[in-house]
């Protein structure tokens, strides 16, 4: 029976950062009523204390991260493959440069649980990196999705924030509903709920032809995860929720359901057989195919028409994980060096780097009293805040996919899978990559022109947050470095 | 068939018991016949008119705390029933750390009882 009590600690043994993240989660939750009267007064600086304990929890996972060996696939809940691995490394940086964009987010009262839940968060998606099951993959997906929604509100309560709030709850219970739908096909399908268990069982069924239930299966998990990729048409929540939340929570609504989301899609459809009618990947590529050009599309034109610098960035989010699409469509074809799945994987941490930085840019430009809503309040910005429009300048160029910025390498990554990947769908889907980053230079050269060639119009906050700046700091190293040096991230791509 | 009559005889008890219960009340009990109490009862509401009427959030907060701690009792039935029973059960070697297992399941759930508790949600206020 030892066998039982091993099989508990190397389940264990594979989660060990996220252990320690929600260790962290469960103090502060214990300690953060005791701190604040029952009237909501809490000791000026308090939010200081729950941002450092924040990012020791953090570095304490880092650190367990940083020790952690990738190991085969076993039977039990938890993996640590090599994308695992790569994943839990991006989001505990991500998630470190989060805490410090979210560290003057709300007021002292109540900023230990807007940590608590961005670290809630955090360990969800590794725990979606980490999963071994469908059921797991599936807690591990509201784990994200639940401190969401409290993290969503609980900075700011004000008419759009709790609009924004509703909007993504209600939407994404729904689509939890449709993956659980699609899930629940899978396994009348194939009897488990393990996933080698699932491609096994898949693979074993080759030789006759394939139910229409897969397709069912495929074509509602695709749905469902769509809504955590802001894939059309499940893109509708995005704007309207990036509008009323709170600059961090915007930061990291554009970045952390894209990771689980492909992360997931990838456990799921990804099958490992290479080729064959009952892989689910072959199945669905044509439907992700349009999902991909659509997503581009939609996005980039309706960016073009906004007005509201978050509903502008909202809908830039949505084309680019259209661009990330086309690197899951392309999976592992590509050029000889790189796969569509190393291309992606590329651009999501680039993406990551780029997205964070520029709402934190937004976060330091709004006091308490006034957010950063419309375009026009950033007129003059180089007059007025000089530092800020360059980072917010860089940021925007690399969104832009200009060369000097990591933006260009990952698209041209993408183009580069996409055009060898063989055959005319995946030339077809470079060139209308190629035709989107040619839209979208538009509407980020319009916010250029506002911040370098306009007058100031409204005033910015001038206040001094130094986590913010530290988090700007941060991301533009990350931008800057990965142009000049990304075989140190292609190097960890590898490994997976 | 013998250990069927007992619970035949069971449901007549039962059915019979619950009958001459609402019988008697019936019969017996005053009868003071005012407005509001010809209403039919739906815990509390008015069950005429607009069906969409705002009510107190604070039984949310209770509705929702119960549920918590009715889960939980969900998760401990089966381990408290099967973990040490007299046939078989748990191997007495993995029991103790099972038992761990369960203990941090109750903690994380204790934690989230002292949050509700300090944010003074048993207050009714």
């Amino acid at each position: 029976m030892n066998i039982v009590l091993s099989a508990i600690r190397n389940a264990v043994d594979l989660i060990l950062p996220e252990v320690a993240l929600l260790a962290t989660v469960c103090m502060i939750f214990l300690a953060a009523p005791f701190l604040v009267s029952e009237r909501g007064e809490a000791a000026p600086g308090l939010r200081h204390r729950w941002g450092w304990l924040s990012l020791i929890g953090l570095s304490v996972a880092a650190y367990l991260w940083s020790i952690s060996e990738i190991q085969p696939v076993g039977l039990g809940p938890f993996r640590l493959d090599g994308l695992a691995w790569f994943i839990r490394g991006l989001s505990l940086a991500s998630g470190l440069i989060l805490v410090l964009v979210n560290w003057n987010q709300a007021e002292d009262a109540r900023a230990g649980e807007t940590q608590a839940c961005l670290l809630a968060i955090i360990a969800g998606v590794n725990l979606v990196a980490a999963a071994n099951d469908i059921v797991g993959l599936f807690v591990a997906l509201e784990l994200i999705s639940i401190p969401t929604y409290i993290f969503l509100l609980m900075p700011r309560r004000d008419a759009l924030a709790q609009e924004s709030m509703l909007k993504y709850f209600m939407l994404s219970i729904f689509s939890s509903a449709t993956l659980l739908f699609g899930m629940s096909y899978l396994y009348g399908l194939t009897g488990t709920t393990h996933l080698e268990g699932i491609y096994a069982s898949l693979q074993a069924g080759q030789s006759q032809p394939m139910p229409l239930l897969v397709t069912i299966a495929a074509v509602m998990m695709i749905a469902g995860l769509a809504f955590r990729l802001t894939a059309v048409p499940f893109h509708f929540y995005a704007p309207d929720v990036f509008q009323g939340a709170p600059n961090s929570v915007a930061a990291m609504l554009s970045f952390i359901p894209k990771v689980a989301g492909f992360v997931a899609l990838y456990r799921v459809l990804a099958v490992t057989i290479p080729s064959g009618d009952w892989s689910m990947l072959s199945l669905s590529t044509p439907l992700l195919w349009w999902l991909a050009v659509l997503t581009m599309f939609v996005g980039n034109l309706l960016a073009l028409l906004q007005n509201d610098v978050r509903r502008m960035l909202a809908f830039s989010s949505v084309s680019h994980a259209g661009y990330m699409l086309v690197g899951f469509v392309v999976g592992d074809a590509g050029t000889k060096a790189i796969s569509g799945y190393d291309a992606l994987l590329f651009y999501l941490s680039v993406y990551g780097a780029m997205t964070i930085g520029t709402f934190a840019t937004l976060a330091a430009l709004s006091t308490s009293s006034r957010r950063v809503s419309a375009i026009s309040d950033l007129d003059g910005l180089s007059q007025t805040r000089p530092v800020i429009a360059i980072a917010l300048t860089f940021f925007l160029l690399s969104l832009m996919g200009m060369p000097f910025t990591a933006g260009f390498v990952g698209k041209l990554n993408l183009f580069l899978v996409a055009w060898n990947s063989g055959g005319d769908a995946g030339q077809w889907l470079a060139i209308w990559l190629a035709v989107n980053a040619a839209i979208g230079a538009w509407y980020y050269l319009r916010l250029i022109r506002e911040m370098y060639l306009s007058d100031p119009v409204t005033e910015v906050g001038q206040e001094q947050q130094p986590a913010v700046m530290v988090a700007i700091g941060l991301c533009t190293l990350a931008t800057m470095g990965l142009f000049m040096m990304p075989e140190w991230l292609w190097q960890a791509i590898q490994k997976v | 068939m013998d250990a069927f009559h007992a619970i035949l005889l069971y449901v007549v008890v039962l059915i019979g018991f619950a009958a001459t219960n609402l019988i008697l009340t019936h019969l017996l009990g005053p009868k003071k016949k005012t407005a509001v109490k010809q209403m039919p009862y739906e815990s509390g509401m008015d069950p005429v008119g607009d069906a969409r009427q705002p009510f107190d959030v604070k039984f949310y907060l209770v509705a929702i705390l119960f549920l918590v701690f009715d889960v939980e009792l969900l998760y401990l039935y089966p381990w408290a029933v099967s973990a040490y029973a007299p046939d078989g059960g748990l191997p007495p070697e993995i029991r103790s750390t099972v038992f761990g297992v369960m203990l941090v399941f109750m903690s994380t759930l204790a934690i989230a009882y002292v949050y509700a508790w300090r944010k003074g949600v048993f207050k009714w206020r």
